[in-house]
């Protein structure tokens, strides 16, 4: 071993050891968080790594930055493998993959090293037109780390470079050496032909030094930085939730009953899982999320970005004194108690303070209409929702700290078993002269229906919501469905209370309902609102309830598929457009079968789509119990929404949600449009052929 | 002979509506009951006796004013133990309050102090043997409750205008207390008052409202319904949430399941679809009045009656009856 192998090897060891040393104190760090078991179902886990990850599949929801981050990501795994070259060979000098790999294999690997690093710096180049030049909208704000990400471009460039310029100069040096597949590196060189064999020499050790060096010190630097994603993304997907496994977007079970817990929801880092905090590992900043968030895009101070952020900022000042990390190296200030005055005050000022309120305010908390968009954008299954809802559950349980305006619907959902005040007797008021039986009266008749018509609150007390209900239960007895509804012993699915904190309420609205759906023995429950299927659907199961549960939109397709309904074709518009409500869509996926209805119903009406669609359909502003808070700042979400969809230029708006008919009837009034809003119940309905 | 005390609510050295409902009901139960005396208590800054003779002209036999400096503002807790103080020395069959937000406040502390049971939010009050008999409304107004309570004294809280002020005039006498507990050691401090928009009677309080909704199509159309409650003479004016969300009224003026819950005796709506938003809030009135140009407006169906047409029509001509109507009434 030469001499400067073995500084070498001190470095690498050196370097190493440091590495390693964070990791297990970011590691310690996370396991301040709440324990959550997430290692089940491996391998859909597996597949979201491979899809989500390796695939990048998410980033190319923004095809341009997505190809410049794909280019960089796979790079970074092609150029690895080189970089274990370079890091043996420097222990160890005549070391070369060409010894261990066969002929073909080694000619690959050659090529895709060149390759990819003139790809990475064509990405790189890019990624700094775009910070210094475009300046994208969602790069700003929420105090994110400019220099941070211009420093690791940078680093990343010059790797690039010294990785090409050691090939050059190495080829100048020695032809033979730089195998024919180095095309670039080899070019290079060709063009430094001139240079003297002492430069060429000079110019090969520094550039490889350099590349070495720089190595260590990018592996090191990541724990400092946003860039850590780099390590931690991978991980962060296997363990995410986020498009399961598990049905999405339920809210984490609470036990209410258990008499050692002290806390509940979360009001500071410890509160929270290991897997919110790996997510504030997890989070670059790109602001995909915060593009995305409907009380964003209108004006209002919430940012799902931030929110992330600032529990990360949050740990990294909390988590040494949590794990007892004296963390003499870096801040020899936060020791436990000891350490002098100056010690005693941070130790104070951190313990002062906490993750809501100091970092995450109130206002910013009651903004959020749970719509996942932020969820679903994340590039590295990032879960920004799930803070929120458990700190909306502290301020509500613990702190009992909510928006007056809210007071209302939960007394009434105590009394009344619905957020409005109205009574219970009222709710089947809309069924009369219908003949549609109750489950209480086809029990009676010794009858089970095979279907329950989940009605909703909306659907039961709402005037305009009433003609949905109507034209549904029309529809399921022109297709001759048994079927039966509740009556007034239907309540509240419990989803308003839930998403507003209020888990106590929740809980005590749904475990009634499931004892009324299992005392009825309900097998399929079909309803015309999403937060009613989302709820009973996907989060009764944490009570106990399980029901086959189906969307109006879903379970009329099918009825039109089967040729249980036929359509004559209805009139009227000549073109319509449909909003996607946020617990069907981002919810469950369903996108299609409300879109296939409306062409089946109308077969000669263009459907058109607002730009915003699909899993990116803006909300209309009333989810997260938003519906029953006032919205002080910034545009109205529902107004920001109605514009999208008069832009269409279509003659009508299609909804499948109560709460999205309410909120963009308003809409459309405010703008003072003459645009009829749309149940696809009442849309299929007006074309039944009887 | 069963004594009953009434406290008379007072704001900015005035006394409120509600103090001479109160009053009036103390009244009623003292001569069911027996023909007690009333006593009229009513704390507020030096020159609050000055009220005494309005309480005296609604029925009170005796008035104690209760003046102190500090009491130009509600203060919670001197006024509760002055309140309770007075109540155990007088050996009162009921202490009748008003259901308002002082009220509301006020009577369970004094409740509290004295140990004693108490009827909130009483539509109707009456003696039977030896209870005292009160019906409050419960469940979103569904039922009427009919509650009694033998204990003495009963600690009674009204419903805003469930009880009409009637004239009865008695004594008056006028009789000066001090604050049983030093009002410049209440934990509560006033730092600032922020008055609605309006100078109109309070929403809650009102027998009257009128409300509008987007359907007067521009804020400077609620000059209309400002012009019928004031017509009215003792309306105030309320508004959809639509209206506070564009910005054309205040959103202190807000009725309905975000803003404020009414039940006035008569409720005009004016271009109001009747959204569940709003019904949430007025639901509960006496009368509905609706004026909407659409007939299928939800609206209608909580009204007992309605006017098809155009608000911007229809309101004046109605303002000008409403003038007529009183002018000769």
């Amino acid at each position: 071993m030469s001499p400067s192998n073995v500084l070498f090897l001190v470095i690498l060891l050196l370097a190493i050891g440091f590495f390693v040393y964070n990791v297990q104190r970011l590691i310690a760090y996370l396991r301040v968080g709440k324990p959550d078991s997430r290692t089940g179902e491996p391998l859909a886990r597996l597949k979201n790594v491979f899809v989500i990850a390796l695939g990048q599949r998410k980033m190319f929801r923004e095809p341009a930055a997505g190809v410049m981050h794909a280019l960089i990501f796979w790079g970074f795994i092609v150029l690895t493998l080189g970089t274990i070259e370079i890091l043996i060979e420097g222990v160890w000098a005549p070391f070369s993959y060409a010894m261990v790999f066969p002929g073909p294999l080694y000619s690959a690997y050659a090529l895709s090293q060149d390759a990819f690093a003139l790809l990475v710096l064509g990405a790189i180049g890019f990624a700094f037109y775009r910070r210094l030049i475009v300046h994208p909208k969602r790069l700003e704000g929420d105090e994110t780390e400019h220099t941070d990400a211009l420093l690791i471009l940078g680093m990343i460039g010059a790797l690039m470079l010294t990785l090409l310029l050691t090939g050059a100069f190495l080829h100048v040096l020695a032809p033979d050496v730089v195998p024919p597949e180095k095309m670039i590196s080899r070019a290079l060189g060709e063009g430094l032909g001139w240079v003297g064999a002492d430069t060429a020499r000079t110019g090969y050790l520094l550039n490889w030094w350099v590349h070495a060096l720089l190595i260590l010190g990018f592996l090191n630097y990541l724990p400092y930085s946003k860039h850590l994603h780099i390590a931690s993304s991978i991980f962060n997907v296997y363990f995410s939730n986020t498009t399961g496994p598990g049905p999405i977007g339920v809210m984490r079970p609470m036990d209410l009953e258990a008499e050692d817990v002290e806390q509940f929801g979360a009001s500071d880092v410890e509160h929270l899982t290991w897997k919110n905090l790996l997510d504030g590992y997890s989070c670059t900043e790109c602001g995909r999320c915060t593009a995305a968030c409907p009380a964003n895009i209108t004006g209002k101070v919430l940012s799902p970005r931030k929110i992330v952020i600032n529990v990360r900022q949050r740990l990294m000042e909390k988590g040494p004194l949590l794990t007892g990390d004296t963390g003499e190296l870096f801040s020899p200030t936060l020791v436990h108690g000891e350490g002098g005055d100056a010690g005693n005050e941070t130790v104070g000022a951190v313990l002062g303070h906490r993750l809501l309120d100091n970092y995450i305010t109130e206002e910013e908390l009651w903004q959020c209409t749970s719509c996942r968009a932020c969820v679903v954008e994340c590039p590295v299954s990032i879960d920004q929702l799930e803070v929120i809802n458990e700190l909306r559950r502290h301020l509500v349980l613990s702190e009992s700290r909510f928006p007056p305006e809210i007071q209302p619907a939960f007394e009434s959902l105590e009394r009344n078993g619905t957020p409005w005040a109205f009574s219970p007797t009222d709710r089947a008021a809309w069924a009369e002269g219908l003949a549609i039986p109750t489950m209480a009266e086809k029990l009676a008749r010794g009858e089970r229906p095979d279907v329950l018509f989940w009605v909703g609150c909306m659907g039961s007390f709402d005037d305009r919501a009433k003609r949905i209900t109507v034209a549904f239960a029309r529809i399921m007895q022109a297709a001759g469905i048994d079927f039966a509804i509740l009556g007034q012993e239907e309540k509240c699915n419990g989803d308003p209370a839930r998403r507003m904190g209020n888990e106590y309420l929740y809980q005590m609205l749904a475990r009634d309902n499931v004892e009324l759906l299992d005392r009825y023995q309900v097998r399929t429950v079909v309803t015309i609102c999403p937060h009613c299927f989302h709820q009973i659907g996907n989060e009764y199961p944490q009570l106990g309830g399980d029901y086959e549960v189906i969307h109006h939109s879903t379970y009329i397709a099918r009825l039109i598929e089967a040729g249980r309904v036929t359509l004559r074709g209805a009139d009227g518009v000549d073109s319509i457009t449909y909003h996607d409500s946020c617990y069907l869509g981002r919810y469950n996926d369903v996108y299609d079968a409300p879109r296939e209805t409306l062409r089946r119903a109308l077969p000669i009406v263009k459907v058109t789509e607002p730009p915003r669609t699909r899993s990116r359909g803006l909300c209309c502003g009333a989810g997260g119990g938003r519906m029953f808070m006032e919205e002080h700042q910034g545009k109205r979400i529902n107004v920001e929404r109605t514009e999208e969809l008069l832009a269409t230029g279509a003659g009508a708006i299609a909804v499948a949600c109560p709460f999205c008919m309410t909120m963009m009837t308003d809409g459309v009034k405010a703008k003072g449009a003459d645009v009829p809003v749309l149940d696809i119940a009442e849309v299929v309905e007006k074309a039944l052929s009887r | 002979m069963a004594n009953v005390l009434a406290f008379a609510e007072s704001r900015a050295g005035a006394l409120r509506k509600v103090a001479l409902e109160a009053v009036t009901a103390a009244r009623a139960l003292a001569d069911t009951a027996g023909g007690g005396e009333v006593h009229a208590i009513v704390a507020g800054a030096p020159g609050i006796a000055g009220e005494a003779p309005r309480l005296g002209a609604h029925g009170a036999d005796r008035v104690v004013a209760v003046e102190h400096a500090a009491f130009a503002n509600y203060d919670p807790e001197s006024i509760a133990a002055t309140v309770a103080e007075r109540a155990k020395s007088g050996g009162y069959r009921a202490i009748i309050f008003s259901a308002s937000a002082q009220g509301r406040d006020l009577a369970p502390r004094v409740a509290a102090k004295l140990g004693v049971g108490m009827l909130s939010d009483v539509i109707s009050l009456e003696v039977s043997g030896d209870a005292i008999v009160a019906k409050h409304p419960a469940y979103a107004n569904k039922v009427i409750a009919t509650v009694a309570v033998t204990g003495s004294p009963a600690i009674v809280s009204l419903r805003p205008n469930a009880f009409t002020p009637v004239e009865n005039a008695r004594a008056g006498t006028v009789e000066s207390a001090q604050p049983a507990a030093d009002p410049g050691a209440s934990r509560v401090v006033v730092r600032e008052t922020i008055k609605g928009s309006s100078t109109r009677p309070d929403l809650t309080e009102a027998p009257v409202i009128v409300s509008g909704g987007r359907g007067l199509k521009a804020p400077e159309n609620f000059k209309l319904v400002e012009e019928l409650a004031e017509a009215f003479g003792n309306a105030a004016v309320g508004c959809t949430r639509a209206v506070t969300d564009d910005g054309w009224r205040p959103h202190s003026d807000q009725i309905g399941q975000t803003g404020r819950v009414v039940s006035p005796q008569l409720y005009v709506a004016v271009g109001i679809s009747g959204a569940i938003q709003h019904l949430a809030g007025m639901r509960t009135s006496g009368t509905i009045v609706a004026i909407n140009k659409d007939r299928e407006a939800p609206i209608f169906k909580v009204a007992d009656y309605g006017i098809v047409g155009d608000a911007l029509q229809i309101v004046p001509a109605l303002t000008k009856a409403v003038r007529e109507a009183r002018r000769h009434g």
